[in-house]
């Protein structure tokens, strides 16, 4: 009887699901104690979910010696053209991120159809979150719904989605919304270190403070119209390639340094950047899904030694360069800068600055510098979907502030 | 059990335990070599019980059950989603078990207009708010006493007809399957292996829609009231001096007390056991019975995969019967870790996030007997119930429920029942149109 009863038992152990990682989200209420405390401000997050090494929280949140934290910066290449953004949350374990409802009094409507907001009594307006960082189910994916305000009523009225429903006023479903609740206290907007600044604009974020459940929160808030969702309400995600290739011991490591490629459709999808005309400004770039390429042996970083600290970073990592022409290794800094940190299939263009673009034809560089380039040089066995989702808004794209002036 | 001796005695390994505690009591039960007749089975905590056997030779194979068939419509559209309110997932913001229309708790509808949710969702008989007949139960029992053994098994089959959008979606459930061992004459002491009641609190006693005073189960119910598949020992001390007896019901089982549309019974997700138990005092004089309990459940979560993510359950009962009135009041207070991705029978969803509720109900029933012809009985009843939970990061909602109805039973083989739901939503979950009329006819056999 007992081995009958032990075999029953044991049996229910059978054909169960396979155990998958748990959902983990960090949002910048995380991110900002770990960033604030030396000894976590260089830990690295999610170190399973398939990018060797994991993320580091410097890659999110940098403080500075007196212990201010501003926003990083992450550079990127989108169509070939140098971008930058900001990230401000990491999921792993999620197959999908919701947008939420966001709701905005209207007190009128203009004769172009958009809404007139109502502002609250400070005069600024204070849109109302439905969800709270502390939640799973967060993400700083909205909906805007506008709602009408009833009679007698005034934009400061209402601090809750709840009281919004329970009012019965009409509601408007609208467009999409960008905006990343913040944690009290100071976090500054992002910083350009790099030999790019001065020659690129970076745009600066909107800071506003919203209500959930009647308690206000500080919101960063990005350019509207930066990601769709499905029926379903899924959030679509876009691919952001991170670069990875084996060192003189044979591991595989994220190759330091290297600007990341931001994809503009799902893989294989061909899709364009969405771009607004005539701004060029882009309507995509807000949840990414972290995909590893894996370069080819043969392929190389362009690390000139005008760009030291990308030379030193590869140094670190052991990963081996490829020759330079004397025409390169003497050329000012400003005509290689452009180049530096990209991947090139071929790396005997790097003898002569004019072989370094794509565009002088037969012996010039051949990049990995677009979703495209990357889907047509490597091999999908090398293209590896990791467990990581991004929200990474624009702050510049193609070197152009985002949003514009 | 502290917390503490609790996880130590729920280590991964602890299934084989319970397997030994079971062979133990099996191995007891074969010692005498037959018994005159099952004890009369105590009322209280033991979970259903099949009626004791009369003088005589009964059939060792009995075939006994119910059928109920109702009649129910809820305000609205039948759930407690409200319109416009997109936030997800849909279940979190809202009770989705208050527009109950039935004994096992079934809902008027759950579909929240195309919103994800995330597996806190009850069944429903997928009605809207359009009112509209049910089959609620068709309850087939299966009992067989073993000729010469202390040893009874039980099966409780059930056929659930149930039509939703997207089709036929009829249910068979074994809804229990056990057996149960008396190992010894002299002592109120059973051994029960297999899927049978919860151990916890007192509203499982009433599962049933022929047993159910009234028609629906409480707001807290679906913490307290799952039909779990392990092992469970009940043990009952009578102290006659005293008119008053002592009750302990432990069990060691795959999903603890909770309803199998939040946690699947059928199987254990994480390899561990969820240990629940009861300690009952009653006090039975001549005019008056009280009864009290409090009962524990603590183990991992079974809607997920990860044995750290634990769930907590404390409650008290009380039940006091004087004068044809009869008083039955619960408390419960549920924790439960985040966990991984959640599996429950209704489906797999992608987080099982930390969750906090605390409730309570009472409620008053006054049983007037009618020996009129075929009118055996009528029992007026009234129930109050708060309820009072959070999800991790979500508002937190606060919402209570009046429920008032009669019973009419007649002859010994019908019941009617008919009651009235008042959901209101006190805080955190918009107000919404989720009342319910719910009719019950019960045929037993």
């Amino acid at each position: 009887v007992a081995a009958l009863v032990a075999a029953v038992l044991a049996g229910s152990g059978c054909d169960l699901p396979t155990p998958a990682a748990h959902p983990r989200l960090w949002t910048l209420t995380e991110l900002r104690a770990l960033a604030a405390n030396p000894a976590s401000a260089d830990r690295a997050l999610a170190p399973a979910a398939g990018i060797p090494g994991g993320i580091r929280v410097s890659h999110f949140l940098t403080a500075d010696d007196s212990g201010a934290v501003s926003l990083t910066l992450g550079e990127a290449w989108t169509e070939g053209q140098r971008s930058a953004y900001v990230t401000t949350e990491l999921w792993t374990g999620f197959a999908s991120v919701w947008v939420q409802p966001l709701y905005q009094p209207v007190v009128a409507w203009r004769d172009d159809g958009f809404p007139e907001v109502a502002l609250g009594d400070d005069g600024l307006q204070h849109p109302i979150f439905s969800v709270a960082p502390g939640s799973l189910f967060y993400g700083p994916y909205w909906q805007v719904i506008y709602f009408e305000l009833p009679p007698g009523k005034t934009a400061s009225d209402f601090r809750s989605s709840r009281q919004v429903i329970e009012s019965g006023a009409a509601l408007h479903p609208a467009g999409a919304a960008l905006c990343v609740l913040a944690p009290p206290g100071p976090i500054a907007q992002p910083t350009d270190t790099t030999a790019a600044a001065g020659s690129r604009g970076i745009g600066k974020i909107t800071t506003l403070t919203g209500w959930v459940d009647e308690r206000p929160v500080n919101v960063f808030s990005f350019p509207n119209g930066s990601f769709r969702w499905d029926a379903g309400r899924v959030v679509e995600e876009l691919p952001l390639f991170t670069f990875t290739a084996r060192d003189d011991q044979g591991d595989l490591e994220t190759i330091d340094g290297v600007p990341t490629v931001g994809g503009s459709g799902p893989i294989g999808s061909g899709r364009p950047p969405d771009l607004a005309t005539p701004s060029g400004q882009p309507h995509y770039g807000a949840l990414w899904r972290a995909y590893t390429v894996t370069i080819p042996a043969t392929a190389r970083v362009f690390a000139p030694p005008q760009a030291p600290a990308l030379v030193g970073a590869l140094t670190n990592q052991r990963l081996p360069f490829a020759p330079l022409g004397p025409e390169i290794m003497n050329a000012a800094a400003a005509d290689v800068q452009l180049w530096a940190g990209r991947i090139a299939m071929n790396p005997a263009c790097f003898d002569t600055l004019a072989h370094l673009d794509p565009a002088s034809g037969a012996g010039s560089c051949v990049w990995l510098d677009s979703q495209a380039a990357i889907e047509r040089e490597i091999d999908g066995f090398w293209i590896r979907k990791t467990d990581a989702l991004l929200t990474c808004p624009f702050v510049s794209y193609a070197d152009r502030a985002v949003p514009g002036p | 059990m502290s917390g503490a001796r609790a996880a130590r005695a729920l280590r991964p390994a602890a299934w084989p335990a319970v397997a030994a505690l079971v062979a133990a009591g099996a191995t007891a039960a074969a010692g005498p070599p037959a018994r005159a007749a099952e004890p009369a089975p105590a009322d209280d905590g033991d979970g259903y019980t099949p009626p004791a056997d009369g003088p005589g030779a009964p059939p060792a194979l009995s075939v006994g059950g119910y059928v109920d068939v109702g009649f129910a419509h809820a305000d609205g559209d039948g759930t407690s989603f409200p319109p416009g309110d997109l936030r997800l997932p849909a279940d979190y913001g809202v009770d989705t078990f208050a527009p109950a229309v039935n004994s096992r708790g079934d809902v008027a509808s759950t579909d929240a207009h195309g919103l994800p949710t995330n597996g806190f969702l009850p069944r429903s008989v997928g009605i809207g708010g359009r009112p509209s007949p049910l089959i609620n139960t068709v309850d087939v029992d299966l009992k067989y006493l073993a000729p010469g053994a202390p040893l009874l098994v039980f099966a409780r089959l059930q056929a659930l007809p149930r039509l939703s959008a997207a089709g036929d979606e009829t249910r068979f459930l074994v809804e229990q399957a056990f057996g149960r061992v008396v190992p010894f004459e002299a002592l109120e002491l059973a051994i029960t292996v297999g899927k049978f009641d919860s151990v916890f609190g007192i509203e499982y006693l009433d599962n049933q829609a022929n047993i159910r005073t009234g028609i629906t189960p409480s707001l807290i119910a679906r913490y307290t009231t799952g039909t779990p598949l392990g092992a469970k020992v009940f043990y009952r001390l009578e102290l006659a001096p005293l008119w008053s007896a002592l009750s302990l019901n432990v069990a060691a089982t795959t999903s603890g007390t909770l309803v199998e549309a939040l946690q699947p019974p059928d199987a254990s997700l994480t390899g561990v056991p969820v240990a629940s138990g009861r300690l009952g005092y009653e006090l039975n004089l001549a005019r008056v019975q009280v009864k009290l309990g409090g009962s524990a459940s603590y183990g991992p979560r079974n809607d997920q995969d990860d044995p750290h993510a634990h769930q907590r359950l404390v409650g008290g009962d009380l039940r006091i019967a004087l004068a044809g009135f009869y008083l039955n009041a619960e408390l419960l207070r549920v924790d439960e870790d985040a966990g991984g991705p959640k599996t429950t029978s209704q489906g797999a969803f992608p987080v099982s996030s930390a969750f906090h509720a605390r409730g309570g109900y009472g409620q008053l029933a006054y049983a007037a007997p009618l020996p009129l012809g075929p009118l055996r009985k009528m029992t007026f009843y009234g129930r109050y119930e708060l309820r009072h939970a959070w999800f991790e990061g979500f508002t937190p909602i606060t919402v209570d429920r009046i429920t008032a109805g009669v019973r009419v039973d007649l002859w010994e083989a019908l019941i009617v029942k008919g009651e009235v739901l008042f959901n209101r939503e006190l805080a955190g979950a918009p107000a919404v149109a989720n009342n319910v009329q719910t009719v019950s006819i019960v045929y037993t056999f």
